[in-house]
């Protein structure tokens, strides 16, 4: 097995809103190697995105210990994590999430503006992303005159355009038609196959299956299947 | 494996901000102009509230200007004590030109009269003519046109921005109808003069001998003067000369009021003091409002947006970074409705010919560079204050939380 890259050991979160407190994850440990390609899955509430926010530093952990890259996210400050995000993690949301005023070259640009590269090369960088997800055609155009599966894939585009180790997506064919679904899921394939991005996929999807190296399921805050320890 | 060859080419500071400016430039601008229309309706509106406010600072500094040449300086107004329309005996002329310091005394009278029409309002002065353009020797007027009117009893001279105005020509003859003086002034213009003091080129002289001979000829009094002006030796003579002037007529039955040309004239804009107030609290509540609901709608621009802010936070952009660019488009958006509004009264002000829009009440609105720098820094604070704090809050929200305001 290839080295670990995400590690969660007995990792808990808990929302409190209010006087209500709600159990998202419940102690759960599994580890991710550089190269896979997981698909977690489980029903609406068992915690999967919240799995994936903490992966991705954008919220933190109530209890245990999570590893990523060979970093604590949470013991970092937001600063240090928002650059750590640009290197290193790419992240692919169920609503595509494109800035609305700008056209697919640019919502694709934007993680490369952080970068001191110069603008021919961030162009070339972007025009090859966009290759990659078969929308070179398809540059200047704004996010309103793409259908969702194109959105999608310009959101996948501007994922991995900083080249970062991890792509996590979530629920990233929850909006889409099947075929778009399927043209979605055959990038992702194709990246970790080709590129070797490591990809932790959050789908309800069981077509994802197909294309995972690995599938786990998550339910009420747990992990169904045992982690490979 | 990589994708791309990581190159990090070191350059120098200024490129680096330069660059850094480039490279957000583009993206702060397409957000500016996202609701196009919203934009336009708060550059306007900011625009507007602006440039009243550039408008009422000009006004209320064109209100307290006063003459500004170095002349002025020497010249003294002696007028009745109780009020500018009560009369002074004309023997007061040789007993003030006795006073250690005076060089001269000038009569002048108010005349008031209509030309034409009441619209046509200007100011009218009858002065001894042989000393008018001693005193005010900063007026500037062709040598054979003062002879002509030191020469004629019914001449009159004019500044140049009445000849244009009314389209005189010299040789002209026109009348003014009396209003307070029961007689009409038939006269001849005889020359026009240009003073570095623009309001002074929108004024009307003519012969003193002639206003006291027609006011024998009508009225039971007569060697009357309005007021008189005096001009100082010395600068240091001024002071004395109000106060020797003063005091020699105190117990008088005519006690006079001595003060420097500039001290006379603030005090007609000191008589507006109440409408200066009044304009001024009604001018501010309205751009104050004005301003509100501008920053009301940046504001509201920014929490729409809070979803946009956690997106690029989650693509690596720091909390720092994402509140500059927000602050950078509601500037943006203030400042160019700080240019609107300051520019645009810069610019009216300075081409529209206020004389004539106003009948002669207004000579001109002249915009200082204060009044500029007040719209625009205000412009600045209107912008930081509105975006700031939504802004702040949209970039401090934890990125789950705020992702949850997309639809």
């Amino acid at each position: 097995m290839n080295k670990a890259l995400i590690e969660v050991d007995h990792v808990e979160k808990v929302f409190r809103r209010d006087s209500n407190e709600v159990r998202a994850l419940d102690g759960i440990s599994l580890e991710v190697a550089e190269g896979d390609f997981l698909a977690l899955m489980g029903p609406s509430g068992s915690g999967k995105s919240t799995l994936l926010n903490l992966v991705a530093g954008i919220d933190r952990p109530t209890g245990g210990r999570l590893r990523v890259l060979d970093v604590e996210p949470a013991r970092m400050s937001e600063s240090q994590l928002a650059r750590w995000r640009n290197e290193h993690i790419g992240f692919v949301f169920q609503t595509f999430n494109l800035i609305p005023v700008l056209t697919a070259f640019e919502n694709v640009e934007l993680p490369l503006l952080l970068t001191r590269l110069a603008r021919a090369e961030r162009q070339r960088r972007v025009q090859t992303a966009l290759r990659l997800v078969g929308l070179e055609d398809r540059a200047e155009h704004y996010p309103r005159q793409l259908s969702g599966g194109e959105e999608q894939r310009v959101a996948i585009a501007r994922a991995f355009v900083a080249d970062p180790t991890l792509l996590l997506a979530d629920e990233p064919t929850g909006d889409l038609d099947a075929h778009s679904a399927e043209e979605v899921l055959e990038i992702f394939a194709r990246l970790n196959r080709e590129l070797g991005k490591t990809v932790l996929l959050v789908t309800h999807d069981a077509r994802a299956a197909r294309h995972a190296g690995r599938v786990l399921h998550l339910d009420k805050g747990v992990l169904v299947d045992q982690p490979e320890k | 494996m990589g994708l791309f060859e990581i190159r990090n080419p070191k350059s120098a500071i200024r490129n680096q901000l330069y660059s850094l400016f480039m490279k957000f430039a583009g993206l702060v601008l397409k957000s500016t102009l996202r609701n196009k229309r919203r934009t336009i309706l708060t550059v306007l509106g900011l625009g507007a509230s602006l440039f009243l406010l550039v408008t009422l600072h000009t006004v209320l500094y064109e209100l307290q200007a006063t003459t500004i040449t170095a002349e002025s300086d020497l010249r003294l107004i002696t007028r009745h004590a109780v009020s500018i329309a009560n009369w002074l005996p004309l023997a007061y002329k040789e007993q003030i030109r006795q006073i250690p310091g005076v060089k001269d005394v000038m009569t002048s009278h108010w005349f008031g009269g209509i030309y034409i029409d009441e619209r046509n309002f200007f100011a009218q002065f009858a002065d001894d003519a042989d000393k008018l353009f001693k005193f005010y020797s900063e007026w500037r007027i062709d040598p054979a046109q003062r002879e002509a009117f030191e020469r004629e009893r019914t001449a009159a001279v004019a500044g140049v921005r009445l000849f244009k105005r009314f389209g005189w020509k010299i040789g002209d003859r026109i009348t003014l109808k009396g209003t307070f003086f029961p007689f009409d002034a038939e006269l001849k213009l005889v020359g026009s003069f240009t003073s570095p003091n623009l309001p002074d080129e929108a004024v009307l002289v003519f012969h003193y001998d002639y206003l006291n001979e027609m006011i024998v000829k009508t009225m039971r009094t007569r060697d009357v003067a309005g007021f008189y002006v005096i001009q100082a030796e010395s600068l240091q003579a001024v002071p004395r000369i109000a106060q020797a002037v003063d005091g020699k007529f105190r117990n008088s039955t005519a006690p006079t009021k001595t003060e420097t040309e500039k001290a006379f004239q603030l005090t007609f804009s000191s008589m507006l003091g109440n409408v200066k107030l009044f304009i001024g609290a009604i001018s501010a509540v309205v751009v104050f409002t004005i301003l509100l609901v501008t920053a009301a709608t940046m504001a509201m621009t920014i929490r729409e947006r809070t979803a946009e802010v956690a997106i690029l936070k989650t693509l690596g952009y720091t909390s720092g970074l994402v509140f500059t660019l927000l602050l950078a488009e509601a500037l943006s958006i203030a400042m160019l409705g700080g240019l609107l509004g300051c520019g645009g009264a810069k610019l009216l002000y300075s081409t529209v010919d206020l004389q004539q829009l106003t009948g002669g009440w207004i000579i001109q609105l002249r915009v200082q560079p204060e009044g500029l720098a007040l719209g625009m820094v205000l412009a600045a604070v209107i912008g930081t204050a509105a975006s700031a704090v939504p802004a702040f809050r949209a970039c401090r929200m934890p990125i789950a939380e705020a992702l949850r305001h997309v639809g």
